[in-house]
């Protein structure tokens, strides 16, 4: 297999993988607000299955990981930009509403939206990111 | 970083991605070379002379080399 051919193995097996556990991800969230408003599941497997769907953001965080490790120099330190620019305006954004809910109460977004934020900031990054320099 | 990467490729006939195949790198990286978007490692660097058959210094200019 050549390197350009590796390449483009490697970005179409995080493609992939992204897609499948984001889909997982909002699948498990959609289930579980059914399963609370239907009062469905009881203690204590009500714990298990509220944490569930942090399970596959571990598994694209390690997808994240993995595509890194595959990648050329190039693209490595492209996307580490793209994800550190990300990962700043999501922390941000964090900082942001967390005071605006300290002294004001008056807007309280849920906690398991940082992780699909940082996908929105890394969208929102990246035709402005098109270098390593 | 400036280099002639694109000149002596297409002095050779290759494609970006003939010459990313040479070198093991995708070929969005040898086109961030090419268009001064990324400058490479100096094993990346020490790997294109090897393909060329040249110095480092012959295909990318050293923006720190002092006037004699």
């Amino acid at each position: 297999m050549t390197a350009h051919t590796e390449a483009t193995v490697a970005g179409k097996r995080y493609s992939v993988s992204v897609i499948v556990w984001m889909t997982v991800y909002a699948g498990l969230i959609v289930a579980m607000s059914w399963a609370q408003e239907n009062d469905v599941i009881s203690a204590p497997w009500i714990y298990v299955a509220a944490v569930s769907p942090a399970l596959p953001i571990g598994a694209v965080i390690l997808a994240m990981m993995r595509f890194l490790a595959d990648s050329d120099e190039f693209v490595r330190l492209l996307i580490m930009k793209r994800y550190l620019a990300a990962m700043g305006l999501t922390l941000f954004a964090c900082a942001f509403f967390g005071f605006l809910d300290q002294y004001t109460a008056v807007f309280r977004p849920p906690l398991w939206i940082v992780f699909p934020g940082f996908w929105f900031c890394f969208g929102l990054v990246s035709p402005f990111i098109r270098s390593s320099t | 970083m400036k280099n002639r990467l694109k000149v002596l490729r297409a002095e050779r006939d290759w494609t970006q991605a003939d010459l990313a195949e040479r070198l093991g790198v995708s070929r969005q990286a040898v086109n961030a070379l090419e268009t001064d978007r990324h400058a490479p490692s100096l094993d990346l660097a020490y790997r294109i002379a090897g393909v060329f058959g040249m110095a480092v210094e012959a295909i990318f200019e050293n923006p720190h080399r002092r006037a004699e």
